[in-house]
């Protein structure tokens, strides 16, 4: 199966005043298309750092980060921009939502970037929240909705470009148990019906079940957990 | 148009803020309009005043002797001399004041463009009393031809030793530049005869046609010359000269109307610069979640851009507006017949207002863009 994500020889630092801090050193990391992948590990691990990586958000020191076949690495931000638009979808733990927009509004957000007639954005738009199960509160802001439906809001946004990839942070660090269950359902059922391959952080091991494959950030470098279902 | 949505949602976020932000802006660019309106004014004014006019008045203040008419009209160059009197009062109400030119025989020679025909100005030479009053004055005192009113002049006594002068609508004509607040035109014969008989034949300015307007500057010096030694020595310039504000007044009012509109302006551009900083600052994460999704920096700042220039654009329409209401209602608290100039709004002031306003958009968003260029999303996205 092709790669979806490859991480090669990767090396970030962030420079904390003076001081240089050397996140990740020398990372490899193949992720083949259609996986669902967590990544955990302690705070400060390094977790957020690879989905920025791999989402084009943030440029290595050094190494080389392949997604989707292309080298982003070499890529200009608007370049980025125009990629991240085509092949990534964004799920964040605080929903990131524009609280003046309705949840349609909200989710059509990356179909204005493309040249698609209003119509056809409307379209895709009630798809994308028929698929998460909120096509009757389109209509609804954000702030009339429950934490769980905001991220479902926040999950439609995220797929209805139809990207290959979901980079998903602490999806599910802002609810509870029973609405992140939901929500990591959710996930898996994108990853299995709709093939899309997805990246997760999480501090959750029970949300990381959910994963087909666990990866844990152990002082900048990756190992394998055994699956719990394993 | 797709984004419009998204660009409204964000101003309407906080609708008072986005309210009073779009009635400051209105506020400054209503002045900005009058201000501005007022220089078209002023230059419409010179523009169509002519150089075949000159107008003489005494150079100590006070009235002049008509018969300086006939001394005016016999210097080369000189076609024909005009006398005319003002009448100021009121009617009825001191408040209601109105101020009626009295003119005599020459006055449609010497204006032959104003929109009064050869039968109208004969109506007021045939009826003493009667009266030229232009549509605006005749809507604003509901006045019809046929219709007599009284003008209460205090400080202009009749023979009788009465101050009212009784008038009588003859015809209801167009009104025109630059009398703009509409006119009242009547006999200047019926007022003279009327009056004290120490204030008969006298007149407070002379209105003077050229036959050769190439050498009206060495006209008006012969007619200073030739009163020079006189009781009443004369001033003469040119109606351009006269109209010429600049030079008229001694200091380049223009200049004054632009600089208090360029001060409203700069007040917009705090005040609009100030508001989309805050909005940029409390929705920084937001615009991070655009880039992350896909928006470029372009994008991202031109929905910045579309967010200053909405209030300020729409502000300056609606401003324009109100100057236009305001300066269409100016001429009903100015007596008549005094050319007291007023704003005039046309398309120009329209297009500097949305230039100017376009211009203080881009600059109050200038700086808010230049951080939202320099984001660093991953940051902003962590909320450090």
């Amino acid at each position: 199966m092709a790669s979806a994500v490859l991480l090669r020889q990767v090396v970030k630092n962030y420079r904390r005043g003076k001081e240089s801090v050397e996140v990740l050193h020398g990372l490899n990391l193949e992720i083949p298309e259609g996986e669902f992948v967590s990544l955990m590990g302690p705070s400060g691990s390094g977790k957020t750092t690879i989905l920025n990586l791999v989402g084009g958000l943030d440029h290595v020191d050094s190494g080389e980060v392949i997604v989707g076949g292309e080298h982003l690495e070499k890529l200009s931000g608007g370049q980025l921009a125009k990629w991240r638009s085509h092949h990534i979808g964004f799920v964040f733990q605080f929903y990131n939502l524009m609280p003046m927009l309705s949840a349609a509004g909200n989710v059509e957000l990356p179909l204005l970037l493309t040249n698609l007639t209003k119509a056809e954005r409307q379209r895709r738009v009630e798809v994308a929240l028929e698929i998460v199960g909120l096509k009757d509160r389109a209509k609804h802001k954000p702030g009339e909705m429950s934490g769980g439906q905001q991220q479902r809001v926040g999950i439609a946004r995220a797929i209805v470009a139809d990207p290959s990839i979901l980079l998903c942070d602490e999806p599910t660090g802002d609810l509870d148990r029973a609405t992140a269950d939901e929500i990591l359902g959710l996930l898996q059922q994108l990853n299995r019906q709709h093939k899309k391959t997805i990246v997760m952080v999480t501090h959750d091991p029970k949300a990381a079940d959910h994963a087909s494959r666990q990866l844990e950030m152990d002082k900048g470098s990756l190992v394998e957990r055994a699956l719990a279902s394993a | 148009m797709k984004y419009v949505p998204l660009v409204w949602a964000a101003i309407m976020r906080k609708p008072t803020r986005a309210v009073l932000t779009l009635l400051s802006v209105m506020i400054a660019f209503t002045l900005f309009g009058l201000t501005i309106g007022m220089n078209a004014t002023f230059t419409k004014l010179k523009a169509e005043a002519r150089d075949d006019r000159l107008f003489a008045f005494s150079r100590f203040g006070g009235t002049l002797s008509v018969g300086m008419e006939r001394q005016i009209e016999s210097i080369p160059g000189v076609a024909l001399a005009t006398s005319s009197n003002n009448l100021f009062g009121y009617i009825q109400d001191p408040k209601n004041r109105v101020f009626v030119q009295m003119n005599d025989e020459n006055t449609a020679k010497i204006y032959p463009e104003w929109p009064i025909t050869a039968q109208q100005w004969q109506m007021v030479r045939d009826n003493r009393r009667g009266v030229l009053v232009s549509r605006s004055q005749a809507d604003r005192w509901h006045l019809k031809v046929g219709d007599t009113f009284t003008v209460i002049a205090p400080v202009q006594k009749k023979a009788d030793g009465t101050t009212n002068w009784t008038l009588q609508v003859v015809a209801i004509t167009p009104d025109f530049f630059p009398l703009m607040a509409g006119y009242m035109f009547g006999n200047y014969d019926y007022m003279d005869k009327a009056r004290l008989l120490s204030d008969q034949g006298k007149t407070g300015v002379f209105r003077i046609k050229l036959s050769d307007p190439s050498r009206s500057a060495a006209i008006a010096e012969d007619i200073e010359n030739k009163f020079a030694n006189s009781s009443t020595p004369l001033q003469s310039l040119t109606e351009k000269a006269a109209y010429d504000v600049t030079s008229n007044t001694g200091m380049d009012i223009a200049a004054v109307d632009r600089e208090i509109a360029l001060a409203g302006m700069f007040m917009v551009l705090f005040l609009t610069a100030n508001g989309i900083a805050q909005a940029v600052r409390e929705r920084f994460a937001e615009f991070a979640t655009l880039k992350t999704i896909g928006f470029s920096d372009w994008g991202v700042i031109g929905l910045v851009f579309a967010e200053a220039a909405i209030p300020c654009l729409l502000g300056a329409g609606l401003g324009v507006g109100l100057a236009e209401v305001l300066a269409s209602i100016i001429p009903r608290f100015v007596p008549p017949g005094q050319g007291v100039p007023v704003p005039t709004m046309t398309m120009t002031v329209l297009a500097w207002a949305v230039a100017c306003a376009a211009l203080v958009a881009l600059a109050s968003s200038a700086l808010p863009a230049l951080r939202l260029k320099r984001m660093d999303i991953a940051t902003a996205l962590s909320g450090r």
